[in-house]
């Protein structure tokens, strides 16, 4: 029964951020909604595979490499929207 | 010998070297040009071995396979090592003569070749992840080196980009690996996991490979990079993500059908950009579109099974890397001798350049199709799979596709070839800018006349 809710919520971060990436055009809203929606996919890859007994630590692997990976790439994006902060004009 | 040791050097050799550029800058460019020299070297090794003892696979450390990380090498993993050495080595010897020597342009270039080279030897779609975001993340940040306001924006994009098509891979292989237990590229393609993998890790790398409809990221990308880092990305980087689309391709065969859709829109939409567009590096990158589109098809062709599509199709990803390493590297010069690429207005600096005329004739030869040259080869086996396939509609958008390039290229060629004088220089070109680009349209060149070796090594499947 948990697992099923966090998947749904999962999924539901993951279309939330998505759709709001879409959306918005404005560099920071971008980087905070893909992480969201990031966020939602690592919750629902947690939920879906192990179901009620417990989760299986390659797939927790993965999720964590993923999370690495999410965090220095939203770095680097924040230091070059930062950049172009300074540079001037709209993001 | 097994043809795997040269083929981990091919990999961690760029990687050694980027530690040691960054620990002693002040001899960076001798370190990157011995290390590139070093990965031809290796990648010459693996293709020898291939040819001669077959495809090899291994899991380092003698761990179990989902821990350990298996690489395999099999023919068209060799040649995508081929394109990736002798691109390699063209860059950095252009970057030597473009780049300072305490330039950060050294360490990331060493990082990303490491990178690329790992995903053509990985087997593990896992570890595939891994190379191509270090590949992704490296490659935005070099786009961002130039510092002009257009170029940080570029680079931004195409990071948040790579965010979106990295995340979708992984929930794909995650998908994969709940459903079959295992990561290996080979077990995958034979549990045939569930479709929604296969759609989800499609969809990433076709995001990252910049297929139509979803290429907007790359034309600002790769034609507001400096000089050598927009033929390493259009060349090499690209081809990365298509290297992996093959794999999942072959472990998903339903999406085959949506890549030919796909890749036929890419040809038309993105030579017509390329008929429209006044900036020489502009004109290139939308090139890049229509030739991943291309390949797009040819993939699907070969997964389906048509005959010598699988031949094509790898002999056009090697012959596109260098004649596109070439374009892209001759347009660096001309920016630098005009200070600028709004075309045609800059081609009065190529009008005097002999050297980067021929190497701009030559890959245009190549990219359009024609004979005698690498990039016609490969569309002729691509035009025979279609039609041995009895795909009429296909072969026409083929045939017709390189009307289009001649068209283009065409653009580029003819104010070249204007009889009046050149302008002078506004910055010196060192002769290696203007030679490195003509040493990889002559190879393109001959790569038109040693098919029977090549056909073979394709044939030399996992």
């Amino acid at each position: 029964m948990t697992a099923a809710i966090f998947l749904f919520l999962g999924l539901f971060l993951a279309v939330l951020g998505g759709l709001t990436t879409f959306l918005r055009s404005d560099g920071l809203h971008r980087i905070i909604s893909l992480n969201i929606a990031g966020s939602g996919v690592f919750l629902a890859l947690m939920a879906a595979p192990g179901g009620e007994e417990g989760v299986d630590p390659v797939a927790q692997a993965l999720v964590l490499t993923g999370i690495v990976v999410a965090v220095a790439i939203s770095g680097v994006a924040l230091v070059l929207l930062a950049r172009l902060a300074e540079l001037g004009g709209r993001s | 010998m097994n043809p795997l040791l040269p083929a981990l050097v091919a990999a961690l050799l760029p990687l050694v070297g980027s530690i040691l550029v960054w620990l002693v800058p002040s001899w960076s460019r001798a370190l990157a040009v011995v290390t590139a020299a070093g990965v031809l070297v290796a990648a010459l090794g693996v293709v020898n071995r291939v040819a001669l003892d077959g495809a090899a696979m291994m899991t380092l450390g003698g761990w179990p396979e989902t821990l350990g990380i298996g690489i395999a090498v099999d023919g068209v993993g060799a040649l995508f090592l081929l394109a990736s050495a002798v691109v390699g080595l063209a860059a950095t010897a252009y970057g030597a003569g473009y780049f300072p020597a305490r330039h950060p342009f050294w360490t990331l270039w060493l990082l990303l070749w490491a990178a690329l080279n790992a995903v053509f030897i990985t087997a593990d779609a896992f570890n595939a992840y891994v190379a191509l975001e270090l590949a992704g993340l490296t490659a935005a940040v070099l786009v961002t080196l130039g510092g002009e306001r257009d170029a940080m924006a570029a680079g931004l994009r195409y990071l948040l980009v790579s965010l979106v098509g990295a995340t979708l891979y992984l929930a794909g292989v995650a998908v994969a690996y709940t459903a079959t237990g295992t990561l290996s590229l080979n077990a995958l393609m034979a549990d045939s996991p569930p479709m929604m993998a296969g759609v989800l890790a499609l969809g990433g790398l076709a995001l990252k490979a910049a297929l139509f409809p979803l290429h907007g990221w790359l034309p600002p990308a790769h034609a507001r990079a400096p000089g050598p880092v927009s033929a390493i990305l259009s060349a090499l980087v690209v081809k990365a993500a298509l290297y992996l689309a093959w794999r999942w391709l072959e472990v998903a065969p339903v999406a085959a059908e949506a890549f030919i859709l796909l890749g036929i829109g890419a040809v038309i939409w993105g030579s017509l950009q390329a008929l429209r567009v006044g900036r020489l590096k502009a004109i290139i990158a939308w090139s890049t579109v229509a030739q991943m589109g291309y390949l797009a098809v040819g993939l699907a062709l070969a997964v389906e099974g048509a005959a010598g599509a699988a031949m094509g199709v790898a002999w056009l990803a090697l012959t596109h890397a260098l004649a596109k390493g070439a374009a892209f590297l001759g347009a660096a010069s001309v920016v630098r001798a005009a200070g600028h690429d709004r075309w045609p207005l800059a081609a009065a600096h190529l009008r005097n350049r002999p050297v980067l005329v021929l190497a701009f004739g030559l890959a245009a030869a190549s990219l359009a199709g024609l004979p005698p040259s690498g990039g016609f080869v490969a569309k002729w086996y691509l035009l025979d799979a279609a039609m041995g396939a009895e795909r009429w509609l296909l072969a026409a958008v083929i045939a017709g596709g390189g009307l289009l390039s001649a068209a283009y290229l065409y653009r580029i060629l003819h104010p070249a070839l204007d009889p009046r004088p050149g302008a002078e220089a506004s910055h010196p070109v060192p002769p290696v800018l203007e030679w490195s680009a003509l040493g990889l349209a002559l190879l393109v060149t001959a790569f038109g006349v040693v098919v029977p070796w090549a056909r073979d090594l394709v044939g030399v499947a996992a």
